[in-house]
């Protein structure tokens, strides 16, 4: 799967990225397959199995958020923003709807990104 | 609702039917069952009636039928006895006279009186007896009928043919209708012969209803029907009363002669033999043959009397059945009502008993109990035991400490009693308890007591009741709060009014007393001038104090803004000049910056000016002579919406950090300074302003040091009046500034993040240092040679110090690039909070994550150039 084909099938701003990464492609996609292992996921899942430690969740959200927006991920950039706004300004009341969403999203993002050429 | 309602209850009655439907079909099939069994049993024992009924009516039939035949014998025998004689005589008086002729005379007298004497003996039977010797039938006075003389004639034949036998020669008259016998018995040895005629005497002998002279005959008096017939079936004698005459009588018996003599076995087993008359009537014939005479002796009775004892139990036996039925139809009509009362009842029982977690009943007179039921782990701990002492124990284990002392006081078997005798029914208490896992919940302990119980037994109960109580606990805790709110308004205000009074009589002596002492010098116009300006200055004073007052009182629905374009620099320093000048009164200084990108914007300028007016009061109030007061204002971009900073700063008298906490409650002031005129309500009112306008307030202070306090409010600018910042003039800027060759440290904790950002930044000629988290950076930054780095872009959440924290810790160095190298919040947060947390902290920017870096280019470029100059 090459990028253009990863982006219709999930939402992303393409063009910012790779703007962003100066055209370069390669590094490009050398990043997007690298966020597949990197434990920060793995560190959100674990913090949200105990909604109670919401500055955890917080914390945990707030770092995929960034990587996600570095890497012109807008859905899943989105979502983690919704999850720390959530926390900010709701107190979380609406973490148990968010989170099954992130992590269902960012499984299936993940999934097609171990597929990228 | 109404109508779902009752849809609901209808549904519900449905639902309550079909279970007692359900719960009756077992009850009615196993009743049932039961009367089907108790049915078969009747009828088997109905059935052995019968046969013991039967076999008792043929043991007394044959009894009665042996009994009569035993009579018939011993008549028949006298007979016989009888004729013998008169057959001995007859020889003997033959013998003595050689012939007859002579003798015949007094041979007929002797017949004739033998005749007469054994008549006289009884009085059923006319005896007739008749000698025939040679040829001649004597006594030959005797009339003799055609009748009479067959049977003679027969008698003889039979005699002659059975010579020294009697026979026995049955008749019967159709006129007189009635029956008879002949016994007959040969004389020596010719054709003479003896014959004995017996005739009843009576023709109605054999009507029962008729015979009252033989009223003891038993025969006659018995139920049983009694017949005598020889064994060619003629018809001897009987006794019955059906009412049919001897002929008729005759013709019945012999009818049913072979029926009623061919059932050898029935006859040798004494059983009866059954026969229906020709009107129906079913008949029982219990039958004896004389071995000697071959006589039938039949006793018979009609069927139904035989079995009418039977069927009178038969009848009993239905009526009470029907009877039995009849009952149990009702209980079930009445069981089937107090079913469905019953089955509500036990439905709410169930429901009842679900909501508690353990019913236990204690015996506290033996000191026992027994679980009705509990939760699995306080079973498994009690086992078998019945100990009241036991389940105290264990339940100990589960109990929260705190708690332990009061359940053993109030759950203790003395306890109990004293409540059962006082007849206090219900009572309890709530405990922290641990079943399951390792947290405490609360329960309901309850004892209940009821008369329904043993005199010395009670109900233990435990229902949880944890969110009710946790629920409970918070309102409390609210109330509590609430209470102490008030409270402390209430004081709050009582000192507002106390300070108030005092804050507003100051004025207003002060008016009073200058138009006094105004009075005294109407003619000094300079005077009066000066007095006058006091006036109006108290008088102002005094209005300020209103304003804020009603400010603070004006409900927030009241509170719009009033949004215009506007030039936010030019309005600011035209209104806040004045404090130049009010400063330099007070031997203080006001210093104002303002720098912004877009100076048009459209806001509520009064509320700012407000805010502003307040914070720079402040200062200027609580600080002393030669206090610096500083505004600045900048403006940052943050997800592409303006944000403006308003930083008021002094380094006047400071606050204590008690007074901070609570330096947004309406009222409160802190006495730190003496004659400071104020309401407390300057800083309510500062927070209600910047919240209306979605922005945020942070306050840092020091006592003996000063004040800062960072106002962040997002206001937009007017796009047509973007005259000093057009996209062409920004990237312009832009283009003739780049990246390369800068010295950039940057602190972040992510490593993909920090990969990614140091890509992105070397790959456009950043000269990059990498710090893991804040306190590294302060490590690296004190570490390089002053001016060494150009920016720092800063992570804010980081471990060990986060990006405020080491920017503050920068900021402190003693070093001349401290304080002015730009630091930049690189984050993805973008709350006012966030922003005004980085300012106040000391960062120069805010840029957000994913980075933009037209935005990062203008940002360090303004920096860059603003620190050159």
């Amino acid at each position: 799967m090459n990028l253009h084909e990863l982006s219709t099938q999930i939402p992303m701003d393409l063009n910012g990225a790779m703007e962003r990464f100066c055209g370069q492609e390669a590094i490009f996609k050398k990043y997007l397959k690298r966020i597949v292992d990197d434990a920060a996921f793995d560190n959100f899942k674990t913090a949200a199995n105990n909604l109670d430690d919401k500055q955890q969740i917080e914390f945990t959200a707030h770092t995929l958020k960034g990587m996600f927006g570095n890497l012109g991920l807008s859905e899943l950039y989105n979502l983690f923003s919704s999850i720390v706004n959530d926390v900010r300004s709701n107190n979380g009341s609406k973490l148990s709807e968010l989170i099954p969403e992130a992590i269902e999203k960012t499984t299936k993002t993940f999934d097609l990104l171990k597929e990228l050429e | 609702m109404l109508k779902k309602h009752k849809q609901q209850r209808i549904i519900d009655q449905i639902r309550l039917d079909k279970r007692i439907k359900m719960s009756n079909k077992f009850s009615n099939t196993y009743g049932l069952i039961i009367f089907v069994v108790f049915i078969i049993f009747a009828v088997c024992g109905l059935v052995l009636l019968k046969k013991s009924i039967i076999n008792n009516a043929d043991a007394v039939g044959y009894n009665k039928a042996s009994d009569f035949a035993r009579q018939n014998k011993t008549l028949y025998l006298n007979k016989v006895n009888n004729l013998d004689l008169v057959v001995f005589f007859s020889s003997a008086i033959f013998e003595k006279n050689s012939t007859y002729k002579d003798s015949n005379v007094s041979f007929e007298a002797w017949l004739v009186s033998v005749e007469h004497i054994l008549e006289s003996k009884q009085n059923i039977f006319e005896y007739n007896i008749y000698a025939n010797l040679n040829g001649v039938i004597y006594p030959r006075s005797k009339h003799i009928s055609v009748a009479t003389k067959k049977i003679i004639d027969e008698a003889i034949r039979e005699a002659v043919k059975h010579k020294n036998e009697t026979i026995f020669v049955p008749h019967s008259d159709v006129f007189t209708n009635s029956g008879g016998y002949a016994l007959a018995q040969t004389i020596g040895r010719g054709a003479d012969a003896i014959i004995i005629d017996y005739e009843p005497k009576q023709k109605s002998l054999y009507n029962i209803s008729e015979h009252v002279a033989d009223s003891n005959n038993f025969y006659l008096n018995d139920s049983h029907n009694y017949y005598l017939i020889d064994n060619e079936g003629s018809l001897i004698y009987y006794y019955d009363n059906i009412g049919l005459n001897f002929r008729e009588t005759q013709q019945s018996i012999y009818r049913h002669f072979k029926t009623l003599t061919s059932d050898v076995e029935s006859i040798q087993n004494k059983k009866a033999i059954y026969y229906n008359t020709s009107d129906g009537k079913k008949m029982c014939a219990y039958v004896i043959q004389d071995p000697d005479t071959g006589w039938y002796s039949i006793a018979t009775l009609p069927y139904d009397e035989v079995i009418a004892d039977f069927n009178t139990v038969t009848y009993i036996f239905i009526i009470l059945s029907a009877f039995l039925l009849l009952t149990q139809w009702i209980m079930l009509l009445r069981e089937h009502n107090l079913s469905a009362k019953v089955e509500m009842s036990n439905e709410a029982l169930k429901v009842v008993g679900n909501s508690y977690q353990a019913i236990i009943r204690i015996n506290f007179k033996n000191a026992s109990f027994s679980i009705l039921k509990a939760p699995d782990v306080l079973r498994q701990q009690l086992g078998d035991s019945t100990d009241f002492r036991e389940l105290k124990r264990k339940l100990r284990q589960f109990i929260h400490q705190d708690h332990l002392d009061s359940f053993l006081d109030n759950y203790s078997l003395s306890n109990m009693e004293h409540l059962s005798i006082n007849k206090i029914r219900d009572t309890g208490h709530d405990y922290l308890v641990k079943f399951y896992g390792d947290q405490y919940k609360w329960y309901n302990i309850r004892l209940l007591f009821d008369e329904s119980l043993d005199l010395h037994e009670s109900i233990l109960s435990l229902k949880l009741v944890d969110d009710e109580k946790i629920r409970e606990n918070t309102e409390r805790e609210l109330l509590k709060n609430a209470l102490q709110s008030a409270k402390n308004s209430e004081e709050a205000k009582q000192a507002f009014y106390s300070s108030m009074s005092h804050d507003m009589r100051t004025p207003l002596n002060g008016i009073i007393g200058v138009c006094t002492l105004a009075r005294t010098h109407l003619g000094d116009p300079e005077r009066m001038s000066d007095m006058l300006d006091k006036i109006s200055s108290s008088s102002k004073a005094l209005l300020h104090l209103v304003d804020e007052i009603l400010e603070v009182a004006k409900p927030k629905i009241e509170q719009n803004l009033e949004i215009e374009a506007c030039n936010l620099k030019e309005k600011l320093i035209e209104d806040l000049s004045i404090f130049t000048f009010t400063a330099d009164q007070a031997n203080k200084k006001f210093e104002m910056s303002i720098d912004i990108t877009h100076e048009n914007v459209k806001c509520d300028i009064k509320k700012i000016r407000q805010i502003l007016n307040n914070l720079i009061s402040n200062s200027l109030k609580y600080s002393e002579v030669n206090t610096v007061v500083k505004l600045s204002i900048k403006e940052m971009k943050v997800m592409g919406a303006e944000q403006f900073v308003f930083v008021v700063e002094d380094n006047g008298i400071g606050m204590s950090k008690e007074f901070l906490e609570k330096i947004f409650e309406p009222y409160s002031r802190e006495e730190t300074k003496k004659h400071v005129v104020g309401t407390g309500l300057g800083m309510p009112i500062v927070k209600n302003l910047i919240s209306l306008m979605s922005g945020d307030i942070k306050i840092k202070s020091e006592q003996g040091v000063g004040t800062t306090v960072t106002v962040i409010l997002p206001l937009e600018a007017c796009e047509e009046q973007r005259f000093n910042q057009t996209e062409a003039n920004i990237n312009d800027q832009n283009a003739a500034f780049d990246l390369s060759g800068l010295k950039i440290l940057l602190a972040e904790d992510n490593k993909l993040n920090m990969e990614i950002a140091t890509e992105l930044l070397e790959m456009r000629g950043v000269n990059l240092t990498q710090a893991w988290n804040g306190q590294e950076a302060v490590d690296k930054f004190s570490q390089s040679e002053i001016n060494y780095f150009d920016a720092i872009l800063m992570d804010i959440k980081m471990p060990i110090l986060d990006g405020c924290q080491a920017t503050m810790a920068i900021r402190k160095l003693d070093r001349a690039d401290a304080r002015s190298v730009p630091i930049i919040a690189v984050t993805a947060n973008a709350f006012s909070e966030d922003i005004s947390s980085t300012i106040a902290a000391g960062m120069d920017a805010h840029i957000s994550k994913p980075i933009d870096f037209n935005v990062l280019l203008t940002t360090l470029n303004n920096l860059i150039n603003k620190k050159k100059e």
